[in-house]
């Protein structure tokens, strides 16, 4: 049984419920084209709505020291977990397998050098590989709502296989994954 | 290979479960009652009077020149204009400056970090492909790439890292607190493909941001959210039938060329971001003239521009705000930037005395 496929329809049914009511991600939920998105958030003219986050002091807190990348299995932080305070190329052997499992994840690095964190899908390069990056400091809350994540475009969610450190240190606006 | 979730943790996970569709959908209801009762921030109904007035202020003739080669689209003009790389650095080094002061009134006076090496030229836009070859020929992929011995360079002269290290567990602990806000009053966005991204509003990080832009939770939300507009567009556009024609073409000229992938992120991928120089230029070129005899860098800055200008529209507030703000931090960005390296040069110069006495 899959517990996680069964949580992700929960959040899937929030999702379009909050589609309809045009607060939640207009884009996500759907991808077929600019008539579908009309209750896109420009159209009401004003920016997308900032609100209260999650609270991720406990999660830190067991660990004095921290600087760890935190991966979840669930969204919002929840089940299964697993850190890292250094690179790693297979997640497979870490916390009993954590490959293609993370949902939720936090950069609880420090700043300064290495402190983003690129994630990568496959650790082959012969494979389809790709990434995407967090910047020390921030979360994703919940990759099971975004639908185009790593940066040619493939899930993110349950996805992940291996992450690095990097420093990132030519911040192209033409460019924002310049270095990722 | 999944691992199974063990029974005993059945119970955990089920708990899990309604906890986590109970958030969901309180966080949709907040934003439903934010909607309906208009209940923003005073801030946030400020900026759209802030927006008018540069709408009406900037017109064609105000938009700078871009520093990257591609020329802004038509659409892309009734923004106000991009920061430019330079302006960014500008900022980037006045939100380091005010870090560092808050850092030092927390009780973390931290060693002066070696400024990043941007060395060279700018690089051509290379989002989708590199399609310039002579810069591909001098330069491979510019700073993106590192020779091994330069990445080691990086790793050992990082005095900011030694300095953390040697603090005591409990210190370093205080210090990420101090810096980073320790995930507690934290805030979040949608972003444009629907991922939720949050971070503490507290921590000497944020306090910079909000001390140099304003406010931190408007910033937040706008460069977020603009940062989102590019990683959608860019993702939309790599699944846009014109570019994945001329991918194809591409793929296939490649790989006569002995490197057989499918897009350009794959090929970057299997180079890595650091490898010899000679394997990189081969990498690079190979990358810009496949890019140039396939067709795709014909298509490929039009077909950017279009999923930009619509993603963008979309998003037009946050995308106006966000550049807005970065424009209105520059001078106060500046100013950070010229008293901190007077300040040095000053503590320099009374070293330099006191050395010579």
């Amino acid at each position: 049984m899959n517990m996680k496929r069964y949580v992700r329809g929960v959040l899937a049914t929030a999702a379009v419920i909050g589609l309809v009511a045009g607060a939640a991600p207009a884009m996500a939920a759907t991808d077929a084209g600019p008539s579908a998105t009309a209750a896109a958030p420009s159209k009401l003219g004003a920016p997308t709505p900032v609100r209260p986050g999650a609270d991720l002091s406990a999660l830190a807190a067991a660990d004095g020291a921290d600087g760890y990348l935190y991966a979840y299995d669930l969204p919002n932080f929840s089940g299964d977990w697993c850190r890292w305070d250094r690179d790693d190329e297979w997640w497979g052997n870490d916390c009993g397998n954590f490959n293609d499992r993370a949902t939720s994840l936090w950069n609880n690095g420090f700043p300064g050098y290495f402190s983003e964190v690129a994630l990568r899908r496959d650790v082959s390069p012969s494979t389809n590989q790709s990434s995407f990056c967090i910047e020390a400091g921030n979360y994703y809350a919940d990759l099971s709502l975004g639908y185009e994540k790593f940066l040619d475009g493939g899930w993110a969610d349950n996805a992940i296989s291996a992450h690095r450190w990097f420093t990132d240190d030519a911040d192209y606006i033409h460019d924002p994954h310049y270095a990722c | 290979m999944r691992r199974e979730i063990p029974p005993d943790s059945l119970k955990a996970t089920e708990g899990v479960r309604v906890r986590g569709s109970l958030v969901r959908r309180s966080a949709v209801l907040s934003q439903l009652s934010q909607l309906s009762q208009l209940r923003l921030l005073p801030q946030l109904s400020l900026l759209p009077m802030l927006l008018l007035a540069t709408l009406t202020a900037c017109g064609p003739g105000d938009v700078a020149a871009p520093s990257g080669p591609a020329a802004p689209a038509a659409a892309d003009a009734t923004f106000p204009r991009q920061a430019t790389t330079d302006e960014l650095v500008t900022l980037r080094r006045a939100e380091d400056i005010l870090v560092r002061r808050c850092m030092a009134r927390a009780g973390f006076r931290l060693p002066t970090a070696p400024e990043p090496a941007r060395t060279g030229t700018e690089p051509p836009p290379m989002a989708l492909v590199l399609a310039d070859v002579p810069w591909a020929r001098e330069h491979g992929y510019g700073s993106r790439v590192r020779t091994p011995g330069e990445t080691d360079r990086l790793r050992a002269n990082d005095p900011v890292g030694d300095y953390l290290r040697a603090l005591t567990p409990q210190r370093r602990g205080e210090a990420l607190r101090a810096w980073q806000g320790g995930g507690v009053d934290t805030v979040e966005v949608t972003l444009p493909d629907g991922a939720t991204t949050g971070r503490s509003t507290r921590g000497c990080t944020s306090e910079a941001r909000g001390e140099l832009y304003g406010d931190f939770r408007t910033w937040f939300g706008a460069d977020s959210v603009d940062r989102g507009v590019t990683s959608l567009a860019m993702s939309r556009a790599q699944s846009d039938p014109t570019y994945t024609k001329a991918l194809r073409r591409w793929s296939d000229c490649v790989a006569r060329r002995g490197l057989p992938h499918e897009s350009p992120g794959a090929l970057r991928a299997a180079l890595g971001d650091t490898a010899p120089v000679a394997k990189e230029v081969e990498y690079a070129v190979t990358e810009a003239s496949c890019a140039m005899d396939s067709g795709l860098a014909a298509v490929a800055g039009d077909v950017e521009e279009r999923h930009l200008a619509d993603v963008r529209e979309r998003y037009r507030a946050d995308v106006t705000n966000a550049r807005r703000m970065r424009l209105a931090a520059l001078p106060k960005a500046e100013r950070i930037v010229r008293d901190e390296n007077a300040s040095r040069q000053n503590t320099q110069k009374n070293n330099t005395q006191k050395n010579n006495t």
